[in-house]
């Protein structure tokens, strides 16, 4: 068969799409199967079957409850192997440690940790995609420092994943990691350094509008970016820095390099002049940022980009973001009820974006791993060192997919989030595409796949057994292809995929060799022939084009 | 020597190689042939990411004096600087480079950048790489421009099969924005031209929805990575590298370290010697941004500076060398760039902080010998901030190579670039000779006015000195080239050209004549 690809189009082209946008107002289509999944592939990385189908069954509204309750916040980091922190007993975190002796393992502990936690399939929690979201938002980046600092901005994210923006907006000003970032900690009366005061307006409120004259950016201007500065100085990291003492790793107020004079902000700014209010300062300027829409607006441009889709026209603007910035600002800054309202509404269940948004590394190895709950089953070979050390594994594949988590490449965060026109695509490129397919198909669905020398192998039994009806060969596709896939496939590719399946075999003989599978767990025999079908048949199902979206 | 630009054989009718033309040579010094898309030239791009400290890079010996005194903490001693001339050295870890300066094969182009300086990396990368002026934003790069000129309506239908090679190259994961197109990058990634790796071509109708835009995109994308890896594995296959790539120094680096620049020029090297037909390549080297530890104190020769520079010079000459042994030189240009130079003065941790201009190298026996612009001039005085004041835009240079290297016709650049564009000499020494003085015929050569007779020939008298040949071409009113070739020529005679085709409409076109011995002339012709 023949396909053009001369159906080549950029967003920004498709004007055949109806210009109409759904409003905010309450979903009121059918609660489908397929709609469930579309929310959970949304807000937790790479939803399971049964979560898919007790969404289904609960309903939006109490899907709704779980997703946006406050989760726990996960375990720290532990030390892993025997061979280092010295002072740290094995199992126990380091995050509070001194570096006394060889911390070798630290950054590997850390790196293990994220992506454990990402990967965790008992409970079904918005929690870490918006902690990655804030990851992107402040995007503190800078030569890889402290891990106890790395792991204090992380839990900062988790612990604020669905709270209040202006809380965050304090404690990220004030946090070691960003201090140094942004240059907070040489920010002196005497050389103020207008780094942090910049992106603080730019990016993480106000949002730099189209420049009305020299220095004047619309919701700021040059001015307001010198004075913001000097509003700000005086905050210090103490000397924790890869410490032998125990020093703890905080920021602190130095009186002496504040600057207590007042400061005058623009006429975009109101003309507000700012009092000396000492180590109390910080919370004056962002209260007075936030007081203008402007930073509602920008902050829900943000959230809109990373959960439904990179687009943003003034018909999205007028009818989506304008009226999730009213809600924000109704609810104090409390980022649930706007959280609840995007993804309550008619507009976020439009047909059009379901599976619009290309994966990103994480989203594409959790996608692939967690629906069968990873390598869970092998609790034999993964101890605690190889739990951590699979973690760092994955680790490297999303470097290698140009994604590190440690490391954003700049303040702006990753480009996908906001470099136009390719956003989402810039997570692709042959090579990538490449590197993609070698992660998953030759590496983690290999049967031949180590973490450090010890062969583990995705448990296809334990899918298998989750399925409504794994002898029918149809409806174990469609149970599959429902959680793997942003929608249903067309026919010729679900043939195809079949075929792969079935090698030859009918599907008359399916139930028999399914029934011998399922009744002889871990017996070769029984298992291989089911096996041999289904790595071939996921092979191909992960290849598809498709299985690049959600 | 003198080379001429390979063509295609297979198009339509046979071109012969042509004498030179020089009509049309607005402000360039030389003929623009406008058949580049049969040019079998190719641009590799070197990007040097961070911001190269430029003053240690090539060092201005006339100012030695002034420039210690204002980078004590920084600067080489003067004895161990390799001298370009006598008035330009070039960092100590430079010598294969300055080898290559003393043959002919590298251009330096000093102080090179754009007006109102931005100096943070992304931004001046942005403008690097996009070609914009520092208050534009353009989202293609300006090679990506170039390229859709010659691969139209680029990505639909390619690869073709007139063009089934992939545009650019670029090694790495990603695609580099200098080939951003205004659809999408014109570059295929390759991480390894001999190891690549088949993707699904299952495929379906594609809904037009937002869904089916994205999932268009991935579908092109690993269309043409499954058509174009065919292409480059059989290049790389059939390719070869002619001489040992050297690892790193081990005199600065630890033992048996690869050279990462030199990897990557060597994967370029095997697909050009196969017969990988893409027109730019480009390459990537990080950990230019020295602020700190540029250099060893009391050891200035040393650091990491002197490491980065190391690499670049050895990798650079062993491609060079590579090409050469392989008679590919001729065809191929490189060009390093980096988003900008470093301050004058140095910081307190013997490192330098972002600036403004730096130099660029071309590079290929192609290119014009000697050094362009003047020595940066440094002031006892110069203030903490201060960077190198700029001598050439960037952008001049990158129109430069397009005039020089691809044949693009100056207002086509200005198009690409900038309205300002002012061409520099910079890689022209294997065109065509810039002898003839335009319009002027050799000694003993007449030319009538050409004209249309009643059956639609156009008819040309000709006054030849003996028995020569004469070549002509036709270009339509856009400049492209319609027809072209070559009659014997004796005595004075009305020669048949040709008779009107009728795939080209009546109307005004251009006549070139260009004789055996070098004369050339441009006529207006009105074909009936």
């Amino acid at each position: 068969m023949f396909y053009n690809l001369n159906t080549f189009r950029l967003s920004t082209q498709s004007s055949l799409q109806s210009t109409t946008v759904a409003q905010l107002s309450r979903y009121s289509g059918e609660w489908t199967l397929e709609k469930a999944a579309h929310l959970l592939r949304r807000t937790v990385y790479g939803p399971l079957l049964e979560e898919i189908q007790a969404a289904h069954r609960d309903g939006l509204d109490a899907t709704l409850d779980k997703l946006l309750a406050e989760a726990p916040i996960p375990s720290p980091p532990v030390k892993y192997r025997n061979d280092y922190d010295e002072y740290v007993k094995l199992g126990e975190t380091w995050i509070n440690t001194p570096y006394l002796g060889n911390n070798r393992y630290r950054g590997q502990s850390l790196k293990g940790w994220y992506y454990t936690n990402m990967m965790r399939s008992d409970r079904t929690n918005i929690q870490e995609r918006m902690a990655f979201f804030w990851l992107n938002y402040f995007a503190v980046h800078g030569p890889i420092t402290d891990h106890r600092a790395m792991y204090r901005t992380l839990k900062l994210y988790q612990e604020q994943a669905v709270g209040n923006l202006r809380t965050m907006l304090q404690k990220i000003t004030v946090e070691p990691r960003m201090l140094f970032c942004l240059d907070g900690h040489t920010n002196d009366k005497k050389n103020p350094n207008e780094n942090f005061a910049r992106e603080l307006m730019e990016l993480y409120t106000l949002g730099k509008g189209p420049t009305a004259a020299l220095g004047d950016y619309t919701t700021y201007t040059e001015q307001d970016v010198a004075a913001l500065a000097r509003a700000l100085t005086g905050w210090r990291n103490k000397e924790f820095l890869y410490s032998e003492k125990n020093i703890p790793v905080e920021s602190y107020f130095d009186a002496e390099a504040h600057d207590t004079g007042s400061k005058q902000l623009s006429h975009r700014l109101g003309n507000k002049v700012i009092q000396n209010a000492g180590s109390n300062e910080y919370k004056v300027v962002i209260d007075h940022l936030l007081s203008y829409k402007a930073a509602a607006l920008n902050f829900c441009k943000r959230l809109y980009r990373y959960f439904v889709y990179y687009e943003i026209d003034d018909n999205v603007m007028a009818h989506i973001i304008h009226p999730l910035a009213d809600t924000l600002i109704q609810n104090n800054y409390e980022i649930k009820p706007v959280l609840r309202k995007l993804f309550s509404s008619e507009h976020f269940f439009q047909e059009t974006f379901q599976g619009a948004v290309i994966k990103n590394p994480h989203d594409y190895i959790c996608s692939l791993l967690r629906p069968f709950r990873e390598f869970d089953h092998e609790t034999r070979t993964l101890n605690l060192q190889l739990r951590y050390e699979l973690g760092d594994q994955y680790y490297n594949y999303c470097r290698d997919l140009q994604l590190e988590f440690l490391e954003p490449p700049t303040i702006s965060g990753w480009k996908a989030y906001y470099d136009a026109p390719q956003y989402y695509r810039h997570w692709l490129s042959p090579a990538l595409m490449q590197t993609r397919d070698k992660i998953a198909i030759s590496f983690l669905l290999d049967e031949d796949f180590h973490v450090n020398g010890n062969r583990i192998d995705i448990n296809y039994y334990g899918f298998m057994k989750s399925l409504t009806d794994p002898y029918n060969v149809n409806k174990l596709i469609e149970e599959t292809l429902l959680v793997l896939m942003p929608r249903k496939l067309a026919n010729n590719q679900v043939n195809y995929l079949k075929g792969k399946l079935l090698q030859g075999a009918t599907e008359m003989e399916w139930p028999m060799l399914m029934k011998a599978y399922l009744a002889n767990p871990g017996v070769k025999e029984f298992a291989r022939p089911v096996d041999d079908r289904l790595r071939p048949f996921l092979h191909a199902t992960v290849g598809l084009a498709e299985f690049q979206l959600q | 020597m003198k080379r001429r630009n390979f063509l295609q054989t297979a198009a339509a009718f046979s071109i012969p190689a042509l004498l030179p033309l020089t009509g049309t040579r607005a402000s360039t010094s030389r003929f623009t042939s406008l058949i580049n898309s049969d040019s079998d030239r190719i641009l590799v791009i070197v990007h040097l990411f961070g911001g190269n400290d430029g003053l240690n890079t090539l060092i201005p010996l006339d100012q030695y004096q002034t420039l210690r005194e204002v980078r004590k903490d920084i600067i080489i001693e003067e004895g161990k600087i390799h001298k370009l001339t006598d008035e330009l050295g070039i960092h100590p870890e430079m010598k294969d480079m300055k080898n290559m300066f003393a043959e002919g094969k590298l251009r330096p182009i000093q102080s090179v950048h754009y007006p109102n300086q931005n100096r943070s990396h992304f931004r001046s990368t942005d403008i690097y790489t996009s070609g914009s002026a520092s208050d534009e934003f353009l989202t293609s790069g300006w090679m990506g421009r170039y390229l859709e000129t010659q691969y139209a309506g680029y990505p639909i239908n390619y690869p073709s099969s007139q063009q089934p090679h992939p545009p650019a190259v670029s090694i790495g994961d990603v695609a580099h924005p200098t080939c951003e197109g205004t659809k999408i990058n014109l570059s295929q990634t390759v991480l390894d031209p001999n190891n690549t790796r088949k993707l699904s071509n299952m495929l379906a109708d594609t809904p037009n929805d937002k869904y089916g835009d994205e999932l268009s995109f991935i579908r092109t994308t690993m269309k043409q990575t499954n058509d174009y890896n065919t292409v480059i594995k059989s290049a790389a296959d059939k390719g070869r590298n002619a001489v040992t790539y050297r690892y790193r120094d081990s005199n600065i680096y630890p033992q048996n370290q690869r050279n990462p620049l030199a990897e990557q020029l060597k994967k370029v090297a095997r697909m050009i010697s196969g017969g990988l037909q893409t027109k730019v390549y480009t390459v990537y080297m990080n950990g230019f941004d020295t602020h700190a530890g540029q250099v060893i104190e009391g050891n200035e020769h040393m650091g990491t500076h002197a490491k980065l520079l190391s690499d670049v010079s050895r990798a650079i000459s062993d491609f060079q060398n590579d090409l050469k042994a392989q008679g590919l030189e001729e065809r191929v240009l490189g060009m390093t760039f980096s988003e900008f130079g470093r301050r004058i003065r140095p910081n307190a941790s013997f490192g330098t902080d972002h600036g403004t201009a730096g130099p660029m190298f071309l590079f290929g026996s192609c290119v014009n010998g000697g050094i362009l612009g003047d020595n940066v001039k440094i002031e006892r005085d110069v203030d903490q901030h201060a960077g190198v004041p700029m001598q050439f835009d960037f952008r001049d240079v990158y129109g430069s190579i397009l005039v020089d290297w691809f044949d693009v016709r100056s207002y086509e650049v200005k198009n690409l670039l900038h309205d300002n564009f002012k061409y520099l000499p910079i890689a022209n020494s294997c065109n065509e000779d810039d002898v003839a003085d335009t319009d002027k015929a050799d000694e003993g050569w007449v030319f009538g006015d050409p004209r249309s007779n009643s059956s639609n020939e156009v008819v040309l008298q000709v006054t030849s000195p003996g028995t020569n040949l004469l070549r002509y071409t036709l270009f339509d009113g856009r400049g492209r080239l319609v027809l072209a070739n070559q009659i014997s020529v004796a005595g004075t005679a009305d020669h048949i050209l040709f008779k009107r085709p009728g795939r080209l409409p009546s109307g005004t076109y251009t006549l070139r004549l260009a004789t055996e011995t070098g004369g050339n002339l441009t006529r207006k012709v009105v074909l009936n």
